[in-house]
């Protein structure tokens, strides 16, 4: 099945970051002809929609892109110069984003809609061909302020849906033209007649995911109906406030209060050394003290009457462009210690909304549904989820051919899965081991595979582990990811080389003295695992030709297939 | 010929009953040597069978070799203290036939460890 992730804004790109980090680790969508649970033989596609070019989100996802990649050569033929990382462990994905940049539009000359701004984009033929051509400004006045209008926007649209819905509109029509840059990149031809899960994800409160998503949503789905028997799906992941920044270094003037440039450089005088300033150039921090007095950033004191706003119109108007439309929020939201305007300094760590709302991606694109067509379904998490102190055991479920697909176990699946490889497979001496590994069996006539299927397996494990780390980093004053740190912590006794963590794993995993049953259970949160390092010696694709990435995916699916829930959880 | 193999044996070959002397310290030597390789091997399969962790259960071939050579000291002990208190050997046989048997043995015990690693499944520890 093909799939298409479409980030919208920073927040979009960092579920983004979390979906590809949630395949690394393991998540299944579907179970392949042996009834595993697996995501390889999908395919995964992520267009960006941003006018952020260089934001510190596309950085994260560009970073996570290329592990997986690494990790996916690492498990199938070491060759990683293909841009479609793909092996039997997890899903295909198109390791290069297709940016769809807003503000790339149709040009009808080089410098049509050149200028990035509101006015350089609606007023982009009168300003370049003069008074020949009548201006847009009358028109535009009544819905726009001249502030409005001129604020530079290849940043975002700092909380202001109504200003970018008129740039996105007119970017979501080109992309029905491939030749077009919108167009290009996204290509949508190839998706013709082809049944693709279509996923949207932005915040409900900001400003491009506000107008990026209804916008997207209703140019997929108007191509969807005309085109009926293509088989497309359309979900949707909304982001209410999940985390709220603090305020930036001064305030916005009051309405009506004019400023000069003498103002703008005595405020970069003043706040030109602060955090949010950092890296910038002279004109870049001229820009942004101008749009700090003029009130074009994130205040955290409107974001809830936004998200109030975005769901009033999602109910009136949008809701109908998606089969599946889910809602992730924080009711009291994680707060960030550093501000930021966008850019490349807004790098946050991910946070735990975003690894659920990456999860309602997994349910989607594993076709677990929400309810039925004639019916809907609030789904709400218990009230006692703590916002700043989440467990894995708190995240939501979901279900792939009938298997209910627990997040706490799939981690502990994927770091037990680590250690055994890594810690438990005599690597040193495979020829003496046939009668208890069946993996050694497999090296049998082909010992010499042993030096470089070892390493494969090591570096692969050790992108896994990155990315298990990287989804539940603990909560920390400067980087609020909503994680309890238990979680980190019990799951690090798996991924660590210290001689006693190893010792420790490798006791419950011992066999008893008398019988074939496991001295102890490996425990993540509530979840338990009891099985010996004799079983696991067992556990082996079935043939002499599978590959690093079946193998894994054997060996995770029989940890799996083992993993249960602590009586009382 | 064979009597001349069992002579090889005693350093004292002149009392009428060496033959008979030669002949229990020769079997002597075979059955501790069988014995000891059956203790060693039984040995092994009991400290795999105990092994709480499947990869401790394979073993090197130095260990295997190292085990090999654990074994050849209780079975000369064992030579020399039957050699001790048997009065007919530490009198016929004497220091000479103590060392030539124990050869005879560990000779034996290596041959039937060696032939027994490679015709069971734990021939690639020792190979």
């Amino acid at each position: 099945m093909k799939h298409v992730f479409v980030a919208i804004g920073g927040s979009g790109t960092k579920v983004a970051e979390a979906l590809v980090r949630l395949l690394a680790v393991g998540f299944p969508t579907r179970k392949d002809d042996n009834g595993h649970l697996t995501s390889a033989g999908d395919t995964l596609q992520i267009w960006r929609v941003d006018p952020d070019r260089s934001s510190g989100a596309s950085e994260d996802l560009n970073q996570a892109l290329q592990e997986y990649r690494r990790l996916q050569s690492c498990l199938s033929d070491n060759d990683e110069t293909r841009t479609l990382a793909q092996s039997s462990w997890s899903m295909d994905i198109e390791t290069k984003v297709r940016h769809l940049h807003p503000l790339d539009l149709p040009k009808d000359g080089a410098e049509d809609n050149a200028a990035k701004s509101l006015r350089g984009v609606l007023d982009s033929r009168h300003q370049r061909g003069g008074q020949s051509i009548p201006s847009s400004n009358a028109l535009l006045a009544p819905f726009f302020e001249t502030k409005d209008l001129d604020v530079q926007i290849d940043r975002g649209f700092y909380q202001k849906p109504f200003i970018g819905s008129a740039i996105m509109s007119i970017f979501a029509k080109s992309l029905e033209d491939d030749s077009t840059p919108g167009g290009r990149a996204a290509g949508l031809t190839a998706f013709s007649n082809t049944p693709t899960n279509f996923f949207l994800c932005g915040s409900l409160h900001g400003g491009t995911g506000a107008c990026g998503v209804p916008v997207m949503g209703s140019f997929l789905k108007s191509r969807k109906d005309q085109n009926a028997g293509w088989g497309w799906r359309i979900g949707g992941c909304l982001l209410a406030p999940y985390v709220t920044p603090p305020n930036p270094p001064f305030g916005a003037l009051a309405e009506g209060v004019e400023f000069n440039e003498g103002d703008v450089g005595q405020y970069i005088e003043r706040f030109g050394n602060e955090p949010a300033f950092i890296g910038m150039t002279h004109e870049e921090k001229h820009q942004l003290v101008k749009q700090i007095l003029q009130g074009f950033y994130a205040d955290p004191e409107d974001m809830e009457a936004r998200a109030k706003q975005g769901l009033a119109f999602y109910r009136d108007h949008s809701a109908d462009y998606f089969d599946e439309l889910y809602l992730v929020g924080k009711p009291n939201p994680n707060k960030l210690k550093v501000w930021s305007n966008g850019g490349v300094t807004q790098r946050n760590p991910l946070n735990s909304a975003e690894m659920v709302s990456a999860l309602a991606a997994l349910n989607f694109f594993a076709r677990a549904g929400t309810g039925n067509e004639k019916s809907y379904v609030i789904g709400s998490s218990a009230a006692d989820v703590p916002a700043e102190d989440m467990r894995l055991s708190h995240l939501p479920s979901y279900q792939v051919g009938g298997t209910e697909i627990d997040a706490e176990k799939v981690f502990l699946a994927s770091a037990l899965m680590n250690h055994l490889v890594i810690n438990q497979i005599p690597w040193q001496n495979v020829r003496a081991s046939v009668k208890d590994f069946e993996l050694c069996r497999f090296y049998d006539d082909k010992e010499q595979r042993v030096g470089v299927d070892q390493p494969s397996f090591t570096e692969a494990l050790r992108l896994i582990s990155n990315s298990l780390v990287s989804l539940v980093r603990e909560n920390t004053g400067d980087n609020p990811t909503g994680w309890n740190n238990r979680d980190a912590q019990e799951m690090w006794k798996y991924l660590s080389p210290d001689p006693v963590s190893v010792k420790d794993v490798e006791t419950k995993l011992g066999k008893k003295m008398f019988g074939s049953e496991a001295k102890g259970e490996n425990v993540l949160g509530m979840s338990t695992v009891k099985f010996t390092t004799q079983d696991f010696g067992k556990w082996c694709p079935a043939g002499d030709q599978f590959t690093r990435g079946e193998y894994l995916r054997t060996v995770w699916n029989k940890i799996s297939d083992r993993c249960q829930t602590q009586l009382g959880g | 010929m064979l009597l001349n193999l069992l002579e090889w044996f005693m350093d004292d070959s002149s009392p009428a009953n060496w033959e008979e002397v030669a002949s229990r310290w020769v079997i002597t030597a075979i059955v501790i040597a069988v014995l000891g390789a059956g203790v060693i091997f039984a040995f092994k399969a009991f400290r795999k069978s105990m092994a709480e962790i499947a990869k401790k259960k394979i073993w090197t071939r130095g260990q295997t070799w190292l085990l090999i050579l654990v074994g050849i000291f209780p079975i000369f002990l064992t030579l020399l203290a039957i050699w001790y208190f048997d009065d007919d050997f530490s009198n016929y046989a004497k220091i000479g036939g103590l060392l030539k048997g124990t050869l005879l043995a560990w000779f034996l015990y290596v041959l039937l460890m060696a032939v027994g690693h490679l015709v069971s499944p734990w021939r690639r520890e020792l190979i």
